[in-house]
């Protein structure tokens, strides 16, 4: 075309000729604004990408007078389109990298990167990632890696292929629920702390996969499970949870691909992974000489460092891989194939260590496997599966767990552990449509191993109506099976419910008689066992709100066989009530949850255990009354959290340790650490304690409850807040946080708070306020600390014009401090201010303060000290954009030689101090914005000149 | 009708937007035209008769024509009147006839000749008239060349200080035979500040950085640029100084220095350098740039060259065009325990338009410390590491008398201020004792710029020599302009 265009031009000749006398005429007053003739812009010039690149950058700078502290961040996101169907999404997230060798790093140093092209028919991922894999029954695989991933995709097919490296282990864990415990089920053995890779975990309870944020959060940092809505699990419900944890000794590598075909009639998947410790990394990284030689030698016998050192793990190797086949025809006939193999290396580096390999297969053919069997009638259809005893069924669990341990024991009567050899299940079953919605299935299962060392056989005859008004089910259950004793049960399995209507009645029960017999051992007491379980209640469904209440009861008796007297005997009587409400309205937004169970046990007696959860908030701020109501009750096994100080330059931070009474203050001008937020005070271990906390925040405004439009009431604001937290790890159990502070001395640890306010504020410019408050507070520590504070708070402002503001403050409070030392003392501090304003923005405050406190210790000894302020602030205030002032204090601190807590006289030392305080916070730009802080103490109260300069730089794009 | 200053584009963006591809077309069209009219009927032509006034450089221009096949004076004719377009007869018109006895009649127009007045800017450029006009390489009084408007704009595209937002145009005087190039160049965002600088009084220890970058200092051309940080063993700060036209003359000077402080080997032996220099550069024609530099160290004197060709459409991610840079510093007046040295160093980018939004990048950079036998320190030496060099290695990790690289890019541009790249970069370079030889280097990784209002971010992964690529380099920039 251009060709073409170009040969055109040069036959007919045209040379490029001016033609002067049509160019416009210049006129100098286009370099006015506005005056400039417009001419169309040059497009190719100005044409942006749809590819948008946002994040941050903050730097802070801390100058003290010891040191200097540097913290710097980043995070840096790019998403959008590349062209009409490529999608580009990229992350890098950098903390805390020196300032001076910010410009690189290795892959292995930055936190967190990745770079990810899509398209309809490629995929390239670059860096961080999670593989996920559960195309197949019988193992599953699921790994966050460091790597690359392609994929490709056309027609019915797509490939994947993955290469990582990471620094986690893979755990599985099960464990039982704790009756009235909802919250903080430590995932680490021992409570001790695990850092869990986010978003890592699996969780199913009595076999059913749990969903992450509905039905659980976990606490990655520390690993702690906390179930959420009204699930909570008793003493007989099977937690089960597989998590990756970062383990920095155990480097691996992972290969994985898999494959899939997904014709309408046909899907087929392959795939397969290897995941292995990298020697290379660990000879480098990890293991001495010494090791490896050891490694080297290993023959599969004993493996014990002669050294102190920890244990040393045998680097291994796992591959699997398996083919799955799905086909169906005119959709009800369907058959699901599927084989997989497992082989491990339990010493890739010895070669006279090698591992388990073994095989596994699975089948399901049905003649129908449509729900409503509306072809015909009837369906037959023959599910097993065979599973080598060394194909490893408990790691890497796939979509089909078939084996799992909870189902074996509540379907089967089979215990996991008392499971060896080949494992065989074949089941035939049939379903019959015997009305319209009413359907009738029947089924033989039988579970053994290839031996018979044991074995078990379940047979079912149920029925379903399944109506969209009502869905009912009931099944008879035959069980018999052979392990340690001969057992045979039969079971009774009820459940309906109404599924639409404002009033939903529901009901399940579960009966069971179960016989055991012994196999010819002698001594072994026998027992009948009955065992009824039971919960039925109604759910008040409208829009906006709902009511559940339901009542459960679980029984079992049981006697023993054959014996003359055979009594039947009370083996477990629990009873079950649990309530919940949800509410949005306008006015109201309530959540609530209440759990109560009693139960005697064979054992350990009776028992209650009370759960409980409701948050509520009512009211709005132009309403005459808003507030909130939260209240939580529970065991846990969450030790306390406590405020974290990091250790920073000297002089560099904000918060300072006395000593004296042992205890951080924070907001102080010269302070060695940094908050850092809350953590988990491990020193004290995981044990488990009964939880409650309560809190309230209540605002009346009588002139709108009353239409008050003149007078006094008029400009009222009443208000206070309650807040409470308690926890009891000596076996006590908290239905409610303590209430008074001799409540809170009883238990192991909380903290205690109310508030009361008063506001007035007159439309000339007059307010007042007055608030009296107290703190308690009781932390566990390796000392008994024990901090109460009364105050009375009480301020008056009046704004006599635009310019000219007077305030005043007045405050009077008492501490009793138990901690190191017992010191008790009273503080009484008044202060007095003026405001001028001028020249838009400018602010003169001349201030002055007084405060006096007294007090003594335990052995009666006393302390008093009084503190003179005279102070000057300039500031300057525009737009919210630029704030600046400096503010100039003298001190005068007169304590006659006392030692005093710091806090009583705001840090300041005997003497004479002058402080200067400068501040500017500047916003650039709507991206960047810039502040400064600086602090200069000195007199003949400092023992030097302390200064402090703190900066910080932060830009968002 | 089609506007004059629209044909003035046209003929522009054939010349220089489309690059080499677009260029060759019409020497392709000539050749097939060649053997076109070979093949066919052979028209030659015989004789050229001239009508009108014309000079004997006319004659002998076009003289070359007679005896070739009967096109070809077409491009003979492109020549001569891009010749007087080039020299203020900017409305020079050759018309022609062949008659059939292969007889030219050429009849030359050369109308009248026209001048520069000093170049416009509609846009807001934030910079002085005066040193716009400068900035433009067009000198008022001087004959207008259509050519110097193009190789201008390119110029003033390049520079950095301005974003092109409409074509430039011309515009005549009323009264006298004067043209005014009238450009619309906005004021771009390229210069950035960042800093940071700490003391602990308890080690005495002084720790920063500072990253300044202002181009166009309050519109007169000069500029400032400051680098410097602090690493574990490592100081570095350097600077320059740009003050344009000294005393009216084409002349810049330029001050510069440079700091540095490095600890190496296993017992931490400490190296410095402190140089200042003081030179001059000036530009000659649109593309070239020389200087000459004097300058001091705390261990000798040196000279220097410096020559630089740049022809890069833009400044910021270009598409086309050719950046060259060459130095040579003679260092002498040393103590005797060193000797006087040379180093040459020399480096050179090209870019080169693919296909759609695919570009190409050759680059390739080369130095050496002469005589190869030379006593030197080995701050003396060049640094290797770091987005200037050897990408696959970290910043700045090793010294080397003498290396060589070539990197081969492909880049995906897409709209103005988005570049994804693919680079490969071999290389060699000589290593220090106790290794000996050349040693091979491999860098290949992926890159990404984008520019986005006031932002320039910059990420690339390079990995090296077939290493893990856990160990490879993640480079990363991130710059507010403004």
């Amino acid at each position: 075309m251009r060709l073409s265009v170009c040969l055109a031009l040069l036959a007919a000749g045209c040379a490029f000729a001016l033609d002067v006398d049509s160019l416009p005429v210049w006129n100098p007053d286009y370099l006015v604004r506005g005056n400039a003739p417009l001419y169309p812009s040059d497009t190719t010039d100005v044409s942006r990408s749809k590819l948008e690149t946002h994040g941050y950058k903050t730097m802070q700078v801390t100058v003290g007078d010891g040191g200097t502290q540097v913290d710097q961040e980043m995070r840096l996101s790019i998403q959008g389109f590349l062209t009409d169907d490529v999608y580009v999404d990229a992350l890098l997230s950098d903390v805390d990298r020196k300032a001076g060798d910010q410009t690189t790093a290795t892959l292995q140093e930055v936190d967190q990167i990745y770079f990810r092209v899509e398209s309809p028919h490629f995929l390239l991922h670059l860096g961080d990632f999670t593989w996920h894999d559960d195309s197949m029954g019988l193992f599953g695989f699921e790994r966050s890696t460091l790597g690359a991933m392609v994929g490709a995709r056309a027609g019915y097919s797509e490939v994947r292929g993955a290469v990582g490296t990471d620094e986690v282990e893979r755990y599985s864990i099960t464990f039982n629920g704790v009756r009235g415990q909802r919250e903080g089920y430590s995932l680490g053995t021992g409570g001790n702390y695990l850092s869990v890779v986010p978003g890592s975990e699996k969780v199913w309870l009595n076999g059913v996969e749990l969903v992450r944020g509905k039905d659980y959060v976990v606490n990655y940092a520390g690993g702690l499970l906390d179930f959420k809505g009204s699930l909570v699990p008793g003493n007989d419900d099977e937690i089960r949870v597989d998590y990756d944890a970062y383990d920095e000794d155990n480097v691996y590598t992972m290969y994985a691909a898999k494959a899939k075909y997904r014709h309408p009639n046909v899907h087929m998947d392959v795939s397969g992974f290897r995941l292995e410790n990298d020697v290379d990394r660990l000879k480098h990284n990890s293991w001495t000489d010494d090791d490896y030689r050891m490694l080297k030698k290993d023959d599969g016998s004993e493996f014990v460092r002669d050294d102190s050192l920890g244990q040393l793990v045998r680097p291994t190797r796992t591959d699997r891989m398996g083919a799955r086949l799905r086909v169906q025809g005119d959709h009800r006939f369907y058959a699901d194939l599927e084989t997989a193999m497992s082989r491990k290396d339990s010493n890739t580096v010895s070669h006279k260590v090698d591992g388990p390999e073994d095989r596994a297969f699975r089948w399901y053919v049905t003649s129908d496997s449509s729900y409503g069997l509306r072809k015909f009638p009837l369906a037959i259809s023959v599910y097993g599966n065979y599973i080598g005893e060394e194909f490893g069924s408990s790691e890497f669990v796939g979509t089909d767990r078939d084996w799992n341990s909870y189902k074996l024991v509540d379907e089967w009567d089979l215990d996991s552990s008392g499971i060896s050899g080949n494992l065989r299940h074949d089941e035939l079953a049939l379903r019959m449509r015997l009305w319209d919605n009413l359907f009738s299935t029947v089924k033989w299962g039988y579970r053994r191993a290839d031996g018979e060392e044991w074995n078990s056989s379940r047979a079912a005859v149920g029925f379903m109506h399944d109506a969209r008004l009502v869905h009912s089910e009931l099944e008879l259950v035959r069980v018999a099976s052979v392990q340690d004793l001969e057992r045979t049960r039969y079971q009774a399995t009820a459940n309906a419910e109404y599924r639409q209507g404002l009033v939903r009645p529901f009901g399940e029960m579960d009966f069971r008689y179960t016989e055991s017999d012994s196999i010819g051992r002698k001594g072994e007491p026998l027992y009948e066992v009955g065992y009824g379980r039971s919960l039925g209640g109604i759910a008040l469904v409208d829009d906006g709100w709902n009511v559940r209440e339901a009542l459960g009861t679980k029984l079992a008796k049981k006697r023993e066989r054959l014996a003359a007297d055979g009594e039947w005997e009370d083996s477990l009587v629990t009873y079950v009530w649990q309530q919940s409400a949800d509410a949005n309205w306008r006015y109201l937004q309530l959540n609530h949850m209440l759990q109560y169970e009693y139960s005697k046990l064979e054992e350990e007696g009776d028992q209650d255990a009370w759960v409980g959860e409701l948050n509520a908030n009512f009211g709005n701020r132009n309403e005459c009354i808003n507030g909130s109501v939260a209240y939580k009750l529970g065991m846990t096994e969450e030790q306390t959290y406590v405020s974290v100080y990091k250790a920073v330059a000297p002089g560099t931070g904000d918060v300072r340790y006395d000593s004296l009474t042992g205890v951080f203050i924070e907001g102080v001008d010269n302070g060695n650490f940094v908050y850092e937020g809350k953590g988990r005070n491990d020193s004290v271990g995981a044990v488990l304690a009964s939880n409650s906390a309560f809190n309230a925040d209540l605002e009346f405004r009588p002139a709108s409850a009353f239409g008050i439009r003149h007078g006094f009431l008029r400009d009222i604001v009443l208000g206070g807040s309650f807040g409470s937290e308690g926890e009891d790890t000596t076996g006590h159990h908290l239905y409610f946080p303590p209430v008074t502070s001799s409540g809170l001395k009883e238990i192991t640890s909380g903290t205690l708070s109310w508030e009361g306010r008063l506001e007035w504020a007159h439309p000339r410019g007059i307010t007042a306020s007055y608030s009296p408050g107290a703190d308690y507070e009781k932390t566990l520590s390796s000392y008994s600390y024990f901090q109460e504070t009364f105050w009375h708070e009480g301020s008056l402002g009046y704004q006599m014009t635009e310019n000219h503001y007077v305030g005043a403050n007045g405050r009077l409070e008492t501490v009793d401090l138990t901690a190191l030392q017992v010191l008790n003392w009273k503080i009484r501090d008044g202060s007095l201010r003026y405001r001028y304003s001028f020249l838009d923005g400018f602010h003169v405050e001349p201030g002055v303060r007084y405060r006096y406190g007294d007090g003594h210790d335990s052995y009666g000894d006393e302390f008093d000290a009084d503190l003179k302020e005279g102070s000057l602030r300039v500031g300057y205030d525009r737009d919210d954009k630029v704030n600046a002032f400096v503010q100039f204090a003298a001190v005068q601190m007169e304590s006659g030689g006392d030692a005093i807590p710091y806090q009583m006289m705001s840090g300041y030392g005997e003497g004479r101090t002058y402080r200067l305080e400068a501040s500017l916070s500047l916003d650039l730009n709507k991206n960047v914005s810039v502040a400064c802080h600086y602090v200069l103490r000195f007199g003949d109260a400092e023992e030097n000149i302390f200064q402090k300069l703190s900066s910080e730089a932060r830009a968002y794009f | 009708m089609i506007d004059v200053n629209e044909r003035l584009q046209m003929r522009m963006a054939r010349d220089s937007r489309a690059g080499w591809t677009l260029s060759v077309l019409p020497f392709l069209a000539v050749l097939l035209l060649a053997v076109l009219s070979h093949a066919g009927d052979k028209c030659r032509i015989a004789s050229i008769a001239w009508e009108g006034e014309h000079s004997e450089f006319d004659e002998a221009q076009m003289a070359g024509v007679v005896g070739k096949p009967c096109e070809a004076w077409l491009v003979m004719r492109d020549k001569l009147v891009g010749y007087y377009e080039n020299h203020g007869f900017v409305g020079a018109k050759l018309e022609g006839s062949l008659d059939s006895a292969g007889i030219l009649n050429l009849e030359l127009q050369r109308g009248v000749s026209y001048v520069w007045a000093g170049a416009e800017n509609l846009d807001s450029s934030g910079t002085k008239p005066e040193v716009f006009r400068k900035l433009s390489g067009i000198e008022a009084g001087e004959p207008v060349s259509l050519s110097d408007l193009e190789r201008s704009e390119r110029k003033l595209s390049r520079l950095g200080y301005f974003e092109k937002t409409a074509p430039t145009r011309l515009f005549r005087d009323p009264v006298r035979n004067r043209i005014f190039p009238v450009y619309s160049m906005r004021k771009a965002s390229v210069s950035q500040a960042e800093g940071m600088l700490t003391y602990s009084s308890e080690d005495g220890v002084w720790d920063g950085l500072v990253d300044v970058n202002l181009y166009n200092i309050a519109g007169t051309a000069r500029d400032l640029i400051l680098e410097g940080y602090t690493g574990d063993g490592s100081r570095h700060m350097s600077g320059s100084y740009k003050e344009p036209w000294v005393l009216g003359t084409n002349w810049n000077l330029v001050v510069r220095g440079r700091f540095d402080e490095e600890m190496y080997g296993d017992d931490d032996a400490v190296e410095r350098e402190i140089v200042g220099e003081l030179g001059v550069t000036r530009e000659i024609g649109f593309d070239f740039t020389v200087g000459v530099f004097l300058g001091l160290s705390e261990d000798g004197k040196l000279s220097s060259f410096e020559m630089s060709y740049v022809s890069l459409d833009r400044f910021v991610l270009p598409r086309s065009g050719w950046r060259i840079d060459g130095n040579l510093t003679w260092k002498m007046d040393r103590p005797d325990s060193l000797d006087n040295f040379l180093k040459a160093h020399a480096r050179m980018v090209k870019y080169m338009p693919l296909y759609g939004n695919f570009i190409s990048r050759f680059s390739g950079a080369a130095g050496g410390v002469f005589p190869t036998d030379a006593t030197v320190k080995r701050m003396d030496l060049f640094s290797l590491g770091g987005l200037d060099s050897f990408k696959g290695m970290q910043y700045h990790m090793l010294r080397s008398r003498s290396y060589g690289f070539s990197e081969l890019a492909v880049l995906w541009q897409d709209g103005y201020d988005l570049s994804i790249e693919v680079f490969y970069q071999p290389g060699l370079y000589r290593p220090m004792p106790p290794g000996h030889g050349w040693a091979r280097e491999q860098g290949y990784g992926l890159g990404f710029t984008q520019y986005r209002g006031n932002w320039s971010v910059n990420i690339y992964y390079a990995m090296r020599n077939g290493e893990n690529y856990l160990d490879g380099i993640v480079g990363f920039g991130l710059k507010t302009l403004f």
